[in-house]
C-alpha cells in the first residue's frame, strides 16, 4: 500500500474511474517490470492526448465561402469556418485592402462558424479584382515591422487572411 | 423562493477577512463585507417578444431577475440596475451547442446571461438594495447587423423595465404583479438609481442615462458602472458619478476602449461636478465577472475569453503559463463585487466612508477583494468643486504653458512634448489605434493628449509654475496626476520613481518620491504581442502635507526631478490640486470699495449642500494691519494699511451632516487705490463704456483735465491718459481678462472693473 507507484495509479483510478486500471494496479505493486511497462504505454498515450490538444489550439481557418446579392445595393460576401466564430462583444471586421466593413450577421450551427458582411455594392464595383482581404475580431493594429499578412499568420492574433477578392464569385 | 445567503456568505468572508489582514493593513471600511438583511430572489418574465423597442426592428423580451431585502421594512430602496452585454442566445438541449438567434429555435433554449450577477445582486440587497438583472439576448442576436449596434435598443430596454416598474411601484393595475405579488409596492426608490452594464451592456447603459436625460430625468440615476465596456460610438456622459473597470486580461475588448468613458468626459464641461473613476484589474478577463459565461457555471456557451482568443500561453494572460498572473474565478467576482459595492453605496446610498478606496487615498484593496496593490489600480478624476487644475495637459499650447496660465519648463530631458489628443499632434509612438490609451485623439473629443517625458540622468526635470493667487496650498488635500510607463522607450520589466518637488517663493524644496506614494509607475507586464504590454494611465496622489520644511501657504513651483533611476520615460496627464470630496462646497466672493479711505467691503457667495454649517475666514493679505487681517465674518469690510495690489482670500469651511469638514479657499488680487483717498463723486454721471471692450473704452461725463488709469489684476498699471477726449484706445498689446479702471478728478474717483475681450 505504501508503493507510490501503486498510490499514483489508485489515484488515477479514483479519479478518473478506468475500470481496467483497477486490476492492473494490483498486477503493477507485485510485478515491476510489467509496470514499468504499463506506464511507457501511458506516458505513450498521455503523448498522444497531448498531441491531439495541441492540435485542438491550432489557428481557426477562415474563407470566403460566397458572394452573392442582397436587395438591390447590397453584396453579402460570406466567410465561413469548419468552426464556431467566437461569439462576444468586439466586431467583426472585413478588411478589403484600405476599407473596412463592420455590418455583419453571425452564425453558428452545429459547430461550423458563418459570418455574413454586408457590403454597399458601389464598394464592391469599385474596389480593384485581386485586393486583399483579411477578417479580424476588433480593430487590427499592425505592430511596427509586421505585414498584415504576418500578423494573420500569428497563431493567437484573431486576424485571418481570406485571399485575394475574386469578383467571379459574386452569384448573379 | 427566499433563499438565505447571508449567514454563510458572511462567515467566509470573515475568515477570508481574518487571513487577510495579517498581510494587509487597510484603513478604509471594506465595502465588500455582505450586509445582515436577508434577501429574496423573484423574476418576472412577460415573454420573449413582449418589448417593442423604437430603435430595434424586432421586440425584444421582457424578463429580469429582482433581488431584494426579504423583510422589506421601511424603504423605498434604491434601486441597482444590471445589464449584461452579447452573448451567445440560445443553446443546443441534446448537444449544448449554442447560438445566436431569437426566440430560440425548437429544440433550444435561452441562455440566461442576466443571472450571472447574481452574487453581486444578492450582497447589495444584503445592504437594502433591490436589484434589478435585465435580460437582453433579443438585441445580442441582431445587433451586429445594426449600424447602432444595437446601444440606443439598450438604453430604451432599461428604460422601458424601469417604467414597468414605476407602473408597478404606484400599485396600479400592473403585468409584473402575478410575478413580484404586491409586497414591493412602493419599495422601489426610482430616484435613487445606480446602473451596471457589462461589455456591450456597458455602453448600454451609458446611453440609457442620455435617453433618460433626454426625456426629463424622469429616474434618478445617480451613479454609472461600465464594466469591460465596449465604447464604439464614444458618447460622453458628464453629470452622473462614472467608474469604469478594465480588466487587464480582457481577451475580448482586448484593447480597453471604454476607459475612454472616463477620458472623454473629463473636460468636456467643465462644469461637471461628477466624479469619475477607473479601476484597472491586472488578472481579470473579460467573461468572469459573469457567471453564466464562466466554465463550470453554465451548461453551454462559456469561455475563458483570453485563452479562446489570445491562447493560454501568453506569460501573463495565458492561463497555461507558469508565470501567469491570471485571478481565478472567485477572485474575479470578489473584485467587481468589492469596488462595484464601495462605488454604489457611496454615489447612491451615500456611504462616504469607502471614498479613499476611489479616490486613491488608500492603496490598499479592500480585503473582501482578495486583491492586493500589484493587481489593482484606480484612477480618479474628482468634480470641479475638488479639483484644481495645474495643467490638464490638453492641448499643444500647454507644453510650454500650463492651464493657471503659467510657465512650463524642462531641462536635460531626453524629449519632451503633447503626444496625441488631435488629428494634427503626433500619436505617441506606442500605439496607432484610436480607440486605447495612449489616447490618439479625434478632432471633436477634448483633452484627450497627454505630455511625453523621456529623461536619461538623474539632474533631468520638468517644472509647472503656480499664480501667485493660488500659492497657498494649506487648503489643498494633495497633488495629483495619471501617469503609465511609455514601455517601448524603457528597459524591459523595470518599474520607474522619480522625485516630485514643491517649490515655495523663498526657493526652499519640499520632495517626495512617486513610489512611496503610489505603485503606478509599473512595467506594464505580458510578453509581446499585438495586446501586450497595454498601456493604461493610473492616479498618482501625494499628500500636500508630506512636504515638508517649506512654506506651503507659498508654493510658486511643482517639479519633477527625475532622479530615481539612469533613465526612464512616461506619459502623464491630469496634474491638479485636489481636495477630498466634498460635493458642492466651493468658496466663491465679490467686493466693492467704499466710499472713504481705503475701505473695501466684501461679500460672501458661497456655494454649499443644503444642511451644511459654514464658517469663513478671510485673509486680506495685509499683514501691516496686524490682528485686523483676518476676520471670521460672513461679509467683513477692511481697511488697507496703503495703497497697492493684495492677494485676499477666502477660505470657506463646510460641516456636512455626516460630520465631515470639508473646505475651499478662492484668493484673488484686488487693486487699491494709491495716493488720494476715495471719495464719492456725489451726483457723477460718469460712465465707461463698452463693457467688456476690444480696442477702446468710452469715459462719459468727465472733465479734460481728469485722469484715467488703468490696472491688470496684478495691480500693475499698464495705462494712463489725461482725458483730453472721450475715447480713450486700449493698447493692443493687453491681453484678454478683468482689470480696473480709476478715473481721477477733482471732486474724487470712481472705481470699475472692466473685462478686456480681445
Amino acid at each position: 500500500m505504501g508503493n507510490p507507484e501503486w498510490v499514483a495509479l489508485s489515484f488515477i483510478y479514483q479519479t478518473q474511474h478506468i475500470p481496467f486500471l483497477n486490476s492492473f494496479s494490483y498486477i503493477c505493486v507485485y510485478h515491476n517490470r510489467i509496470m514499468k511497462h504499463i506506464i511507457v504505454l501511458l506516458i505513450v498515450m498521455l503523448s498522444f492526448i497531448s498531441a491531439q490538444e495541441v492540435k485542438g489550439q491550432e489557428k481557426q481557418k477562415a474563407r470566403i465561402s460566397s458572394i452573392s446579392h442582397k436587395e438591390k445595393e447590397t453584396v453579402v460576401i460570406t466567410v465561413s469556418s469548419k468552426r464556431d466564430f467566437y461569439v462576444g462583444n468586439n466586431v467583426y471586421m472585413l478588411y478589403i485592402g484600405n476599407n473596412r466593413y463592420e455590418l455583419s450577421e453571425q452564425i453558428n450551427e452545429d459547430g461550423s462558424g458563418i459570418i455574413n458582411f454586408f457590403i454597399p455594392l458601389q464598394d464592391f464595383e469599385n474596389t480593384v479584382n485581386g485586393t486583399a482581404m483579411y477578417l479580424s475580431y476588433g480593430e487590427l493594429e499592425v505592430p511596427d515591422g509586421m505585414t498584415v499578412e504576418a500578423l494573420c499568420r500569428e497563431n493567437f492574433c484573431p486576424c485571418w487572411s481570406l485571399g485575394k477578392l475574386n469578383k467571379k464569385m459574386l452569384k448573379p | 423562493m427566499t433563499r438565505h445567503y447571508t449567514f454563510l456568505t458572511a462567515f467566509l468572508y470573515l475568515l477570508a477577512a481574518t487571513f487577510f489582514t495579517t498581510a494587509y493593513a487597510q484603513t478604509t471600511p471594506d465595502p465588500g463585507i455582505p450586509g445582515t438583511l436577508a434577501v429574496t430572489k423573484a423574476e418576472y418574465n412577460l415573454g420573449d417578444l413582449a418589448a417593442v423597442l423604437d430603435s430595434l426592428p424586432s421586440p425584444a423580451e421582457a424578463r429580469a431577475s429582482v433581488h431584494y431585502p426579504t423583510a422589506l421594512t421601511g424603504g423605498p430602496y434604491p434601486v441597482i440596475v444590471l445589464l449584461h452585454g452579447r452573448h451567445s442566445t440560445c443553446y443546443d438541449t441534446t448537444t449544448f451547442s449554442s447560438s445566436l438567434a431569437w426566440p430560440c429555435p425548437s429544440g433550444r433554449r435561452s441562455i440566461e446571461s442576466f443571472q450571472g450577477y447574481d452574487y453581486h445582486a444578492r450582497f447589495m440587497a444584503s445592504h437594502g438594495y433591490i436589484v434589478v438583472s435585465i435580460s437582453c439576448n433579443a438585441i445580442n442576436a441582431i445587433d451586429n447587423s445594426l449600424t447602432t449596434r444595437g446601444m440606443p435598443a439598450r438604453g430604451q430596454l432599461v428604460q422601458y423595465h424601469l417604467d414597468l416598474i414605476n407602473a408597478y411601484n404606484t400599485g396600479a393595475a400592473s403585468p409584473l404583479t402575478p410575478f413580484l405579488g404586491t409586497a414591493l409596492v412602493g419599495k422601489f426608490d426610482l430616484q435613487h438609481i445606480g446602473t451596471m452594464g457589462h461589455s456591450r451592456g456597458g455602453e448600454g447603459v451609458v446611453f440609457h442615462a442620455l435617453h433618460n436625460r433626454a426625456l426629463g430625468s424622469p429616474y434618478g440615476v445617480k451613479a454609472v458602472i461600465t464594466l469591460a465596456p465596449v465604447d464604439f460610438r464614444r458618447k460622453v456622459l458628464n453629470g452622473i458619478a462614472l467608474m469604469n473597470i478594465a480588466p487587464y486580461c480582457d481577451g475580448d475588448v482586448s484593447n480597453l476602449q471604454g476607459v475612454h468613458f472616463y477620458d472623454d468626459s473629463r473636460y468636456s464641461d467643465l462644469t461637471d461636478e461628477s466624479p469619475r473613476h477607473n479601476v484597472l484589474m491586472m488578472g481579470a478577463n473579460h467573461n468572469f465577472y459573469n457567471t453564466v459565461w464562466t466554465p463550470g457555471s453554465y451548461v453551454a456557451g462559456t469561455s475563458d475569453d483570453w485563452n479562446s482568443i489570445y491562447g493560454s500561453g501568453n506569460a501573463y494572460c495565458g492561463t497555461a503559463s507558469p508565470t501567469n498572473r491570471r485571478y481565478d474565478t472567485t477572485t474575479q467576482k470578489a473584485a467587481y463585487n468589492s469596488y462595484a459595492a464601495a462605488f454604489f453605496r457611496m454615489y447612491v446610498g451615500g456611504e462616504e466612508q469607502f471614498a479613499p478606496i476611489l479616490e486613491t487615498r488608500d492603496l490598499i484593496p479592500p480585503v473582501s477583494s482578495m486583491l492586493d496593490t500589484s493587481n489593482v489600480y484606480v484612477s480618479y478624476h474628482p468634480g470641479r468643486m475638488d479639483r484644481r487644475d495645474i495643467n490638464r495637459i490638453d492641448t499643444v499650447l500647454n507644453e510650454t504653458v500650463n492651464t493657471m496660465n503659467e510657465a512650463v519648463s524642462a531641462s536635460g530631458l531626453v524629449s519632451s512634448g503633447i503626444c496625441g489628443g488631435g488629428l494634427t499632434i503626433p500619436a505617441c509612438g506606442i500605439s496607432t489605434s484610436a480607440s486605447k490609451e495612449p489616447h490618439k485623439g479625434t478632432s471633436s473629443i477634448a483633452g484627450l493628449a497627454q505630455m511625453g517625458l523621456r529623461w536619461d540622468n538623474a539632474t533631468d526635470w520638468y517644472q509647472n509654475d503656480i499664480p501667485d493667487t493660488l500659492q497657498d496650498l494649506t487648503w489643498v488635500d494633495a497633488i495629483q496626476f495619471r501617469a503609465a510607463l511609455r514601455y517601448n522607450e524603457c528597459v524591459t520589466g523595470l518599474n520607474l520613481d522619480y522625485t516630485v518637488q514643491l517649490i515655495d517663493s523663498a526657493g526652499d524644496i519640499a520632495s517626495q518620491k512617486v513610489h512611496d506614494h503610489s505603485y503606478a509607475l509599473y512595467y506594464p507586464p505580458g510578453t509581446h504581442t499585438s495586446q501586450l504590454p497595454k498601456v493604461m494611465f493610473n492616479t498618482i496622489r501625494i499628500p500636500v502635507s508630506s512636504f515638508t520644511g517649506i512654506d506651503r501657504s507659498r508654493v510658486r513651483k511643482v517639479k519633477f526631478l527625475f532622479d530615481q533611476s539612469a533613465a526612464g520615460s512616461i506619459l502623464i496627464s491630469d496634474l491638479a490640486f485636489v481636495n477630498d470630496k466634498c460635493g458642492k462646497v466651493a468658496a466663491s466672493w465679490g467686493y466693492s470699495y467704499d466710499t472713504i479711505g481705503y475701505d473695501v467691503s466684501f461679500t460672501d457667495t458661497l456655494n454649499a449642500n443644503t444642511g451644511d454649517t459654514i464658517s469663513w475666514l478671510w485673509k486680506f493679505g495685509d499683514p501691516s494691519s496686524g490682528t485686523d487681517d483676518t476676520s471670521s465674518a460672513h461679509n467683513p469690510s477692511h481697511t488697507f494699511s496703503s495703497a497697492g495690489t493684495y492677494t485676499v482670500c477666502l477660505c470657506l469651511s463646510a460641516t456636512r451632516p455626516n460630520g465631515r469638514v470639508c473646505t475651499d479657499t478662492v484668493c484673488s488680487n484686488i487693486v487699491v487705490v494709491p495716493a488720494v483717498a476715495v471719495t464719492s463723486i456725489t451726483g457723477s454721471k460718469i460712465s465707461i463704456i463698452p463693457n467688456p471692450a476690444h480696442d477702446y473704452l468710452n469715459i462719459n461725463g468727465a472733465m479734460p483735465t481728469d485722469e484715467v488709469r488703468l490696472y491688470n489684476q496684478l495691480g500693475q498699471m499698464v495705462l494712463m491718459k489725461t482725458l483730453s477726449e472721450t475715447r480713450v484706445d486700449l493698447p493692443a498689446h493687453l491681453p484678454s481678462g478683468i482689470y480696473y479702471v480709476i478715473v481721477s478728478t477733482a471732486r474724487g474717483q470712481i472705481h470699475r472693473k472692466i473685462v478686456i475681450n480681445r
